[in-house]
């Protein structure tokens, strides 16, 4: 089920078991942030893999079939208890269990499950960029600070899709800014570091140079710190295709000005970003490109082994011509 | 539903005898042998064009005009009670893209696309019927077409183009219809396969 479906079930109490699943972290903590303000008659516990001790002697004390609480399992695909779907079979109490990777629903422990929960993807938002900027306007607003023009684009474009790594920039801003409380392009420069991991950007950029090194290292890179191959490739689907429109514009010659609005990227995005490689590749290559940045997607989704296994591969297609 | 989950209903099916249990399925085949001996099997056939025609303007009061269409749509597996408005309204528009996919006007093409965002799947249902029926006129099978209440303005749209570019448009629409089981972004793969056609013409 999809995030904001599952959401709507959860206000209304629909439902009392969800199984989250999606390396993207933020939605998550979201859900089960609502799920607090959803129930909050009820005692939360909270357990890690770390305390899966504690965790399976809660599975074996009798009170916890008595007492109705809200228990929230987290990272559950790191924890080795194949206990949990015996607890989902006899409880009556609200269970969130959350997966730090897109789980193997085939799986025996995982499977076993699946009859008690609704299993929740918490996927990443699919319109690139519009969405992180608005939460990043919002973030700003709410902390009671504001911003130069193009502020939020900045941080977005030297971070890129990671909710949990723009907090944490953005906060680091904050407490820069705690006198004057009004950020500037130049203080986002000064404070705001790249991101370390290998970003969907760089990846894409290298495939655009042919970089065929670089951009197995940035992909390898981006995996340590995520594991959803199926969303870095419809990120570079939607990335592709936006840059395939600006291909379109730019041969129309519409002014760059009016291809900001038309398609709705900032105009920093659209020059930093955008037009140079535009410039440099021209539409039948991109358009090819985005073709066969599709037909991944369909491998990578199909396939059920290692899918880093498939992206890799397709990173080395890319110098022998696609 | 899973193996595992089949057999827990399986026991509370034996447990719960006093209980009634309907369970609602496209394929029979897919529910475990133990569970489909337990049960009493009712068949649905697929509505006729006649049926859905009568739900929507009878009992959900469509004008007659439009409830015919969309009955003729409906026969074909499209689920058109789910939003039927709105596939009165793709109906129109799957033409005006077809038209604009033609003129090479791809951004506007893609515009399009995006107005439907959230519901590729009927636009790229429809899309397939009318390049279908498309085959069909130029086959000289007017009777065959689904959208009959438009025959006209297809003959006209498709006069530009030959048998070859709708074989192509078929086959590029198709895969995705094929695929999209696999969950990938119909809506990406709808404007990419935009972008080969308007290439390929």
């Amino acid at each position: 089920m999809r995030f904001f479906e599952a959401l709507k079930n959860l206000r209304s109490r629909v439902n009392n078991k969800y199984f989250l699943t999606g390396s993207e972290t933020f939605l998550k903590r979201q859900f089960i942030q609502e799920a607090k303000t959803v129930y909050p008659e009820l005692p939360c516990h909270t357990y890690l893999p770390e305390d899966e001790k504690n965790f399976i002697s809660m599975l074996s004390s009798e009170d916890i079939f008595e007492q109705s609480s809200l228990i929230i399992v987290r990272d559950f695909n790191k924890m080795s208890s194949g206990e949990l779907p015996d607890l989902l079979e006899k409880t009556g109490n609200v269970l969130i269990i959350s997966s730090s990777e897109k789980a193997d629903l085939k799986s025996k422990n995982i499977s076993r499950c699946m009859g008690f929960v609704l299993p929740v993807e918490c996927l990443p938002f699919p319109d690139y960029g519009k969405e992180y900027q608005l939460w990043l306007i919002k973030l700003i607003s709410t902390a009671g600070y504001t911003m130069e023009e193009g502020v939020d684009e900045i941080i977005f474009s030297k971070i890129g899709p990671d909710f949990f790594s723009l907090d944490n920039e953005t906060r680091k801003i904050f407490l820069y800014k705690t006198l004057d409380r009004h950020i500037t392009k130049k203080d986002v420069e000064l404070v705001v570091s790249n991101s370390v991991y290998g970003s969907p950007y760089d990846i894409l950029d290298n495939i655009l140079k042919k970089d065929i090194t670089d951009a197995v290292g940035s992909f390898q890179l981006y995996m340590v710190d995520n594991s959803d191959c199926t969303g870095l490739v419809l990120f570079l689907i939607h990335y592709m295709e936006k840059m395939c429109r600006v291909a379109m514009l730019v041969e129309q010659k519409i002014p760059s000005d009016d291809i900001a609005s038309i398609l709705k990227i900032s105009k920093y995005m659209l020059k930093t970003r955008y037009l140079a490689r535009v410039n440099t590749l021209g539409l039948t290559q991109l358009a090819k490109i985005y073709d066969s940045l599709c037909t991944l997607d369909v491998q990578v989704r199909q396939f059920s082994g290692d899918k880093k296994r498939v992206v890799e591969n397709y990173l080395f297609s890319v110098k022998g011509g696609l | 539903m899973t193996w595992e989950a089949s057999n827990k209903l399986l026991k509370a099916f034996e447990e719960y005898q006093d209980h009634y249990f309907f369970l609602v399925s496209s394929n029979a085949e897919k529910i475990i042998p133990t569970i489909r001996s337990r049960c009493l099997h009712f068949k649905f056939n697929s509505l006729r064009p006649e049926d859905i025609v009568n739900i929507l303007w009878i009992k959900k009061g469509f004008e007659l005009p439009k409830a015919k269409s969309l009955g003729w749509v409906g026969s074909e597996g499209v689920d058109v009670f789910s939003n039927p408005s709105l596939y009165i309204e793709l109906r129109e528009s799957v033409l005006t893209l077809f038209s604009t996919v033609v003129k090479k006007d791809i951004c506007q093409a893609l515009d399009l696309v995006d107005r439907y965002s959230s519901e590729p799947k009927a636009l790229l249902d429809l899309f397939l019927i009318l390049i279908t029926d498309m085959l069909m006129i130029k086959d000289g099978c007017e009777n065959s077409v689904v959208n009959k209440d438009q025959v006209g303005e297809i003959k006209k749209a498709c006069e530009k183009v030959d048998y070859r570019f709708l074989i192509l448009l078929g086959n590029l629409f198709g895969s995705a219809k094929e695929n999209q089981h696999l969950n990938i972004d119909l809506g990406s793969r709808l404007k990419n396969n935009i972008m080969k056609a308007g290439q390929a013409l």
